[in-house]
C-alpha cells in the first residue's frame, strides 16, 4: 500500500507539473481577435497577406493567442460583435488602398476603451510586412509585454547564384519583403554598420583583392573601407559603431583585426599560424569569441582584446566551425554525424542547451536583444530562415528562394 | 495509513498554492493601455507614421546598383591548355600531399616563364560546400598560401604571386553531392594576369 501510495503521488507530481505548465502559458497570453475594415479589404494583392502576417506576428510574439479566422467590418464601429466578447482584444485594422498604409485600433473587450491606435506607412508597397511588424511591436509595448523589436529589422543576407556569381539581399524577418540589394560578380559577407541599420558592410571578390565597402542606407553612397589579400570580411561591429572586427590575410595568414571606423587604424588581435576567423564582440565588448582551428579541427575560443591567452569556450563538439555572441551567451554549430545542430552555450560556464536536433542547421545569429534566433536550416538545394525565441518557446521556419545562402545578418 | 493520507493532503495543498501563485504572476495586468495613442491631425486627419525611412521605391539602393562584375585587369588563365594543372587537397585539409608535389613542380616551371613576361599570378583556393562562411574562406586560403609556399620551394618569385580565396563560390563540380564531387571542388588554380 505504502509503494502503491507513492507511486500514485509521484505519478500525479510530475503529470501536475506539465498541467501546470501547459495552464501558465495560456494564462500567460491574451486571447485577440482581427476584424479588417470591410471598405478596403481587397483593394490590393497583398491584402490577404496583410492578415496573414498580422497573424504571424502576433502568434510570434509569444503575448497572444489569435483567432485565425479573418473577419471584416466596418473600421469605426464602436462595437464589439457579440461572438468576440469572450476575448481580451479585438484588432480592427485598415490597411489602404495604396498598399502603403495600415491604420489600427486595439480595443479591450471588457471596458470597451481604446487602448491603443496609429496609422504607419511605408514608402514603397513591397515593404507593406513592415506596417504589420511595427504595428506589432508598438502593441506590445503598449500592453506592457516584453521588447520584441527584432521583428521590425531587415535582415541582410548573400546567396550564391551561379559559379564566382552572388547576390546580397535585403528583406523582412518572414522574407515576405525581400529585395537583391548588390547584384553583379561575387558580394558577400554583408553586415549591418551600426544598431539603427543605416548602413552595411559588404566585401566585394571583384577587383583584384577582396575588398570591404559601406553602404550609406540613406543616399545610396558607397565607399571603400579597406582591402586585402586572400579574405576579408566584417565579421562583428561594436554596438556603437565605432569599431569593427575584421577577418582578413595581408601576408596570407587568416587573422583577426580590429578596425577603428573613425580613424581608419587598425590592430590584429589574433597571431595563431593557422586559422583564425569569425570574431564576435562578447561582454563589454573588451573581449571577443572567434573560431580557430589551434587544436587541429575549428571550435570556439575566448580572448581578451590586448592579451595573449586563449580559452576554449565551447563544452560541446569537436568541429564547431561558426559563432555567434550576446551578453555573455554564444551560439555556434556543431557537426555531429551527418548534421549540424545550433548549440546555445555561456563563457561563464560549462552550460551547453541543444537548439536543434536533426538536419543541417547554420549560421546562428543572436536578436538584438539575445532572445531570439535566427539560423538557416539547409534541406537538399532549400533553404528555409528559422526563428527560435529562447524566451517564449515560439519557433518559425519561411522557405527561402532557391540559392545557398552564404551569410546572414540582421 | 492516516498519517500517509495528511501528508499527501498536505503536499498536494501546497501544490495547490504554488498553482495559484504561478497564476497570479502571469496574468495580464488590466491597468495596462489605459491611455490611448491616438495621433491625428487638428482638423480630425490621420498622420501616419513612417516606418521605412530608406524604402523610397526600390530604394536608392535597389535593384543591385553596386555590382561591378570582373575585375578589369586582363586575366588568362591557363587551365589545361597552358599546361597548369590544378591541386586537389583532402577534407578539412591545406597540407599539399605527396602526390601533388610533381603538380607544384610542372605548374612552377610553367609559372615562371609567364613571371619572366612581366605577368603576375592569382593562386585562388577553393572549398567544397560542405563549410561554414566565414571558416570555408579561411580554408580556401590556407591552401592557396601552402600552394604558394610550395611554388616559391620551387623557384617561383613570392613577390609575384597573389592569394585569394574563393571558399565554395566557384565549384569545378556540381553534378552531384557525393564525395568524389565534392573531391574536386577542394582545390587551387593559377591565374596568370598580364
Amino acid at each position: 500500500m505504502r509503494y502503491l501510495l507513492f507511486f500514485l503521488l509521484t505519478l500525479n507530481l510530475f503529470s501536475f507539473d506539465a498541467v501546470l505548465d501547459i495552464e501558465k502559458d495560456v494564462d500567460s497570453k491574451a486571447t485577440l481577435s482581427l476584424i479588417e475594415d470591410s471598405a478596403t479589404a481587397g483593394s490590393t494583392v497583398n491584402h490577404s497577406k496583410m492578415f496573414q502576417i498580422l497573424v504571424n506576428d502576433l502568434q510570434m510574439s509569444g503575448h497572444f493567442v489569435v483567432d485565425r479566422q479573418l473577419r471584416r467590418g466596418d473600421f469605426n464601429d464602436p462595437m464589439v460583435p457579440v461572438e468576440l466578447h469572450d476575448r481580451e482584444y479585438i484588432l480592427r485594422y485598415r490597411y489602404g488602398t495604396t498598399g502603403t498604409t495600415l491604420s489600427l485600433k486595439l480595443i479591450r473587450v471588457a471596458d470597451g476603451v481604446m487602448v491603443y491606435q496609429n496609422n504607419y506607412s511605408v514608402n514603397a508597397m513591397p515593404r507593406y510586412p513592415f506596417l504589420s511588424h511595427n504595428a506589432i511591436v508598438d502593441i506590445n509595448k503598449v500592453l506592457g509585454y516584453d521588447d520584441i523589436s527584432w521583428m521590425k529589422r531587415n535582415i541582410l543576407f548573400s546567396k550564391y547564384v551561379g559559379s564566382s556569381k552572388s547576390e546580397i539581399w535585403i528583406a523582412d524577418y518572414t522574407l515576405n519583403f525581400a529585395s537583391v540589394i548588390v547584384r553583379g560578380g561575387l558580394n558577400l559577407f554583408p553586415k549591418w554598420a551600426n544598431a539603427n541599420q543605416s548602413a552595411f558592410y559588404y566585401t566585394s571578390y571583384n577587383n583584384l583583392l577582396p575588398t570591404l565597402y559601406r553602404v550609406e542606407m540613406s543616399t545610396g553612397t558607397r565607399k571603400k573601407v579597406i582591402s586585402s589579400q586572400g579574405m576579408l570580411v566584417a565579421s562583428d561591429v561594436s554596438a556603437d559603431g565605432s569599431r569593427v572586427l575584421l577577418t582578413m590575410a595581408p601576408d596570407g595568414q587568416p587573422d583577426i583585426y580590429e578596425l577603428n571606423v573613425l580613424n581608419g587604424s587598425k590592430k590584429r588581435l589574433t597571431t595563431f599560424s593557422g586559422i583564425d576567423v569569425n570574431g564576435k564582440y562578447i561582454g563589454d565588448e573588451s573581449q571577443i569569441v572567434f573560431v580557430s582551428n589551434r587544436i587541429g579541427r575549428a571550435n570556439i575560443y575566448l580572448k581578451s582584446i590586448g592579451s595573449r591567452s586563449v580559452s576554449l569556450v565551447a563544452h560541446y563538439g569537436n568541429n564547431n566551425s561558426s559563432c555567434d555572441a550576446f551578453g555573455q551567451n554564444i551560439l555556434y554549430s556543431v557537426k555531429e554525424g551527418g548534421s549540424t545542430n545550433i548549440y546555445l552555450g555561456t563563457i561563464n560556464s560549462s552550460y551547453v542547451r541543444p537548439l536543434t536536433s536533426n538536419g543541417k542547421n547554420v549560421l546562428p545569429r543572436f536578436s538584438t536583444n539575445g532572445k531570439v534566433i535566427l539560423y538557416i536550416k539547409q534541406n537538399g538545394g532549400r533553404n528555409s530562415i528559422g526563428y527560435m525565441n529562447l524566451a517564449t518557446k515560439q519557433s518559425a521556419l519561411f522557405s527561402m528562394q532557391s540559392g545557398k545562402i552564404q551569410s546572414i545578418d540582421w | 495509513m492516516k498519517k500517509n493520507i495528511f501528508v499527501i493532503t498536505t503536499i498536494v495543498t501546497l501544490i495547490i498554492v504554488g498553482c495559484a501563485q504561478k497564476r497570479i504572476e502571469t496574468a495580464v495586468d488590466s491597468s495596462i493601455g489605459s491611455t490611448s495613442s491616438v495621433p491625428s491631425g487638428t482638423d480630425g486627419t490621420e498622420i501616419y507614421q513612417n516606418v521605412d525611412p530608406y524604402g523610397s521605391g526600390n530604394g536608392q539602393y535597389g535593384n543591385g546598383q553596386y555590382g561591378d562584375g570582373q575585375y578589369g585587369a586582363s586575366e588568362e588563365p591557363y587551365g589545361d591548355g597552358g599546361g597548369l594543372q590544378k591541386i586537389y587537397f583532402g577534407l578539412d585539409q591545406y597540407n599539399i600531399t605527396p602526390d601533388q608535389l610533381g603538380v607544384v613542380a610542372q605548374d612552377a616551371r610553367i609559372l615562371k616563364r609567364a613571371i619572366a613576361t612581366g605577368a603576375k599570378v592569382k593562386i585562388e583556393g577553393h572549398c567544397d560546400a560542405r563549410g561554414t562562411d566565414e571558416y570555408n574562406y579561411a580554408l580556401g586560403l590556407r591552401r592557396a598560401k601552402a600552394a604558394k609556399d610550395a611554388l616559391q620551394s620551387n623557384g617561383v618569385n613570392p613577390n609575384k604571386l597573389i592569394l585569394v580565396s574563393m571558399g565554395e563560390s566557384s565549384p569545378e563540380c556540381t553534378t552531384s553531392t557525393t564525395e568524389e564531387c565534392y573531391a574536386k571542388n577542394r582545390r587551387v588554380e593559377f591565374k596568370v594576369i598580364q
